[in-house]
């Protein structure tokens, strides 16, 4: 085919000649040695979307590993885009050694050939992710069998309240008692809020839909936007439409919690910095257990995770690396100062991570979380399930023919990528 | 007669030819051909041909998302321009008018929109139509009440309007200057001959100012109709194509760009997106040849 003898020119005539060189060099050394010691030299560039304490916290980690190697040198690049940059790199066959990133992406990232699997790399298998990490990260970074990343962090959303409008007795439990409490706030204070999140966007709806039944799409590709348990969700998001304000988005959700216009808000571990910064004395509480069923409302877990490049030079240099960064010690470290859920059970288990009220708060919202979805299907469900919700929020379409045409446009997408 | 040896000319004209070549010939035909492949996120390095697949699903029913977005764009275009005319006209003729006092600085001012990033024109205004917020509905609720607010995003027909508005604001600055420039090299001979046989502002304007502005504004208006018709920034800055009222329909504001990038970039069906801009592109070429000719700005030269 064309493009084939295209790419064969243009990118794996040089990348094998490129291989060729790297094999004879480390054959060479290797000749000497056993074959699990490894020639610690080389440049490993790192593609993140880290900035201010994280990045600090977490470049004082690699500056460790270049300290004790120093035959090896770390390039962290920021990238803005980063999930466009990734995808447009790997069209024209290119890519960092790693990616630190969402485990979200990982089905699509192994579809375009932008990250590999890490099985048998320096000593990276099963045994030795369920050792190291919870069982739902080991999940995460797990695709179609093979393991693609090694986790750091794991993040959900849970409920934030604001401790000088409601005490933590008065936290609703369920979501009845959530609703009753938006509904008497707003008639109380009608210019605040008893609650409030994004109800345009998928991953914000699935506390409710999860925990009700329902689901987005599965990994065989069957949409399930048109089971009962995800009507549930919608109607229970769609109840809210005039306890929040009408035109409500992520950034108006966000800014009113943290002007003390709204005594709750449901969102992430990244936001909680930003409400110190904004004087708001908040504590945290797990989302309500739904009346119809009583189970807990079920938040999607996602993963950050450091990804293998498909193009990485020296994977096993890449993956020594990761295995440095995300172990016990240094994990520890991490949270301690980023006060992120660390992925490393041995970390976390640590009491002085304990001790931090915010990575104990978020842990137990984690517990009940399903994994974010790291089939390249998810890519195919976010858009429909957004605009369905736009138009059940603005009454443009009842919950029914909204899911019921979000369903045929989701499986349409699903036939297109399959 | 001088000759000069073919190979000669080859090469003088080698950089124009690789230039066009890999900037406007390659994209073009490497489009086509992704056209008839099934590319996409699960066949992105090993897709293969499908013949007209793309095509056909493009076209297929009167209610396919092409003709919805299609028709669209038309009516956006046929609303902007007309619009953009009005209101270049209007500051132009203001800005010629000898009693109009401080020209340079009302030029200045007016240039503005036109030289501030589209980017940044668009978060301003899309701010400014904010249901809650926005400047526009806190002015209204002065004179309404404090519970009014007009769906400037919200609703499907309110959101077109906005992206109108936004769009008249970041355009009307290129008429302006260019009707200005025309109106400048008309020679005052002109209107002291019609004046001496007794002719009134409107009729000097209806038939001096206009019939010699044409040949200025019919080349502004093709160029800016194809500008207007490719409208992505203003459009999915403000909107992302919406509001969306159901999940199988385009947006209120999914115009053709914000079509194509949104298929390209968010669901990356690379064929199918491929077969749409083919398909747009075999219409916007006719349509300029068209006008071209039709307005006789391009003719061809008498040998």
């Amino acid at each position: 085919m064309i493009a084939w003898q295209r790419w064969l020119k243009s990118t794996a005539l040089p990348l094998v000649a490129l291989a060729a060189l790297l094999v004879g060099a480390c054959g060479e050394s290797s000749s000497n040695n056993n074959t699990t010691s490894l020639n610690r030299s080389g440049t490993i560039t790192i593609w993140h979307g880290y900035e201010g304490t994280y990045l600090d916290t977490k470049k004082a980690i690699y500056d460790q590993y270049t300290k004790l190697y120093p035959n090896v040198t770390i390039n962290l690049v920021h990238k803005p885009n980063l999930t466009d940059a990734v995808t447009a790199a790997a069209g024209a066959g290119q890519g960092p050694d790693i990616v630190a990133w969402v485990d979200d992406q990982i089905g699509k990232w192994v579809k375009l050939d932008a990250i590999k699997p890490m099985d048998g790399l320096d000593g990276v298998d099963q045994s030795y992710m369920k050792g190291q990490f919870s069982q739902a990260a080991v999940d995460a970074a797990t695709f179609d069998g093979h393991i693609y990343g090694m986790p750091e962090a794991v993040e959900a959303i849970t409920l934030i309240y604001n401790k000088k409008l409601l005490t933590s007795d008065q936290v609703p439990k369920t979501t009845d008692g959530l609703y009753t409490f938006a509904k008497d706030y707003h008639l109380t204070h009608p210019n605040a809020y008893g609650v409030v999140w994004n109800p345009k966007d998928a991953y914000f709806q699935a506390p409710w839909i999860y925990g009700s039944g329902g689901f987005y799409v599965k990994a065989d590709g069957t949409v399930g936007l048109n089971t009962s348990g995800t009507k549930d969700g919608f109607n229970y998001v769609a109840s809210y439409k005039g306890l929040m304000p009408s035109g409500v988005d992520y950034g108006i959700a966000d800014t009113l919690f943290k002007e003390g216009k709204a005594a709750m808000i449901i969102n992430g571990p990244w936001s909680v910095a930003d409400y110190k910064k904004a004087g708001v004395d908040y504590g945290l509480a797990t989302l309500p257990v739904l009346k119809s069923n009583g189970k807990a409302a079920s938040p999607f877990v996602g993963v950050k995770t450091l990804m293998l490049g498909a193009y990485a030079q020296n994977p096993a240099l890449a993956v020594d690396v990761m295995k440095f960064f995300s172990n016990q010690a240094n994990q520890t470290t991490m949270v301690l100062g980023t006060g992120e859920i660390p992925a490393n059970k041995l970390a976390l288990a640590d009491p002085q991570v304990q001790a931090i009220t915010d990575i104990a708060g978020f842990g137990a919202q984690v517990k009940n979380g399903v994994p974010l979805p790291n089939t390249p299907f998810m890519s195919a469900l976010w858009d429909p399930v957004a605009k369905a919700l736009e138009a059940v929020w603005t009454g443009k379409q009842s919950v029914d023919s909204a899911l019921s045409d979000a369903q045929s446009a989701a499986e349409k997408n699903v036939s297109q990528l399959k | 007669m001088y000759r000069v040896k073919a190979w000669t000319t080859l090469t003088y004209l080698t950089p124009m030819i690789v230039g066009v070549g890999l900037i406007s010939l390659y994209p073009i035909l490497y489009n086509i051909f992704i056209s008839v492949t099934n590319q996409n996120l699960y066949h992105f390095r090993h897709y293969s041909f499908i013949g007209l697949t793309n095509y056909q699903s493009l076209l297929k029913t009167v209610d396919a998302d092409f003709f919805i977005v299609l028709a669209r764009t038309v009516l956006f275009v046929a609303v902007c321009i007309p619009l953009f005319l009005v209101f270049g006209m209007l500051n132009a003729l203001a800005l010629n008018h000898p009693a109009v006092r401080f020209k340079a600085f009302w030029r200045v001012a007016l240039i503005i929109p036109w030289a501030v990033p589209s980017y940044i024109t668009a978060f301003v205004w899309k701010f400014f139509f904010n249901g809650e917020f926005g400047t526009l509905n806190q002015v209204y609720r002065v004179f309404a009440g404090a519970q009014a607010g007009l769906p400037w995003l919200s609703d499907p027909n309110w959101a077109f309007a906005s992206v109108v508005i936004a769009n008249l604001w970041m355009s009307y600055p290129f008429f302006m200057i260019v009707i200005l420039g025309a109106l400048q090299s008309i020679p005052s001979e002109l209107y002291e001959a019609a004046a001496v046989d007794g002719a009134g502002g409107l009729r000097k304007f209806w038939r001096i100012t206009l019939p010699l502005l044409r040949p200025a504004i019919l080349p502004a208006t093709v160029l800016s109709a194809i500008l207007t018709f490719n409208t992505l920034n203003t459009a999915f800055l403000i909107t992302q194509g919406g509001p969306f009222t159901s999940a199988a329909k385009p947006g209120a504001t999914e115009f053709v760009m914000v079509y194509a990038f949104r298929e390209a970039f968010q669901l990356f069906n690379f064929g199918y997106i491929a077969a749409f801009a083919v398909v747009i592109f075999a219409m916007l070429f006719g349509v300029t040849l068209g006008s071209l000719r039709f307005s006789g700005l391009v003719r061809e030269e008498a040998r």
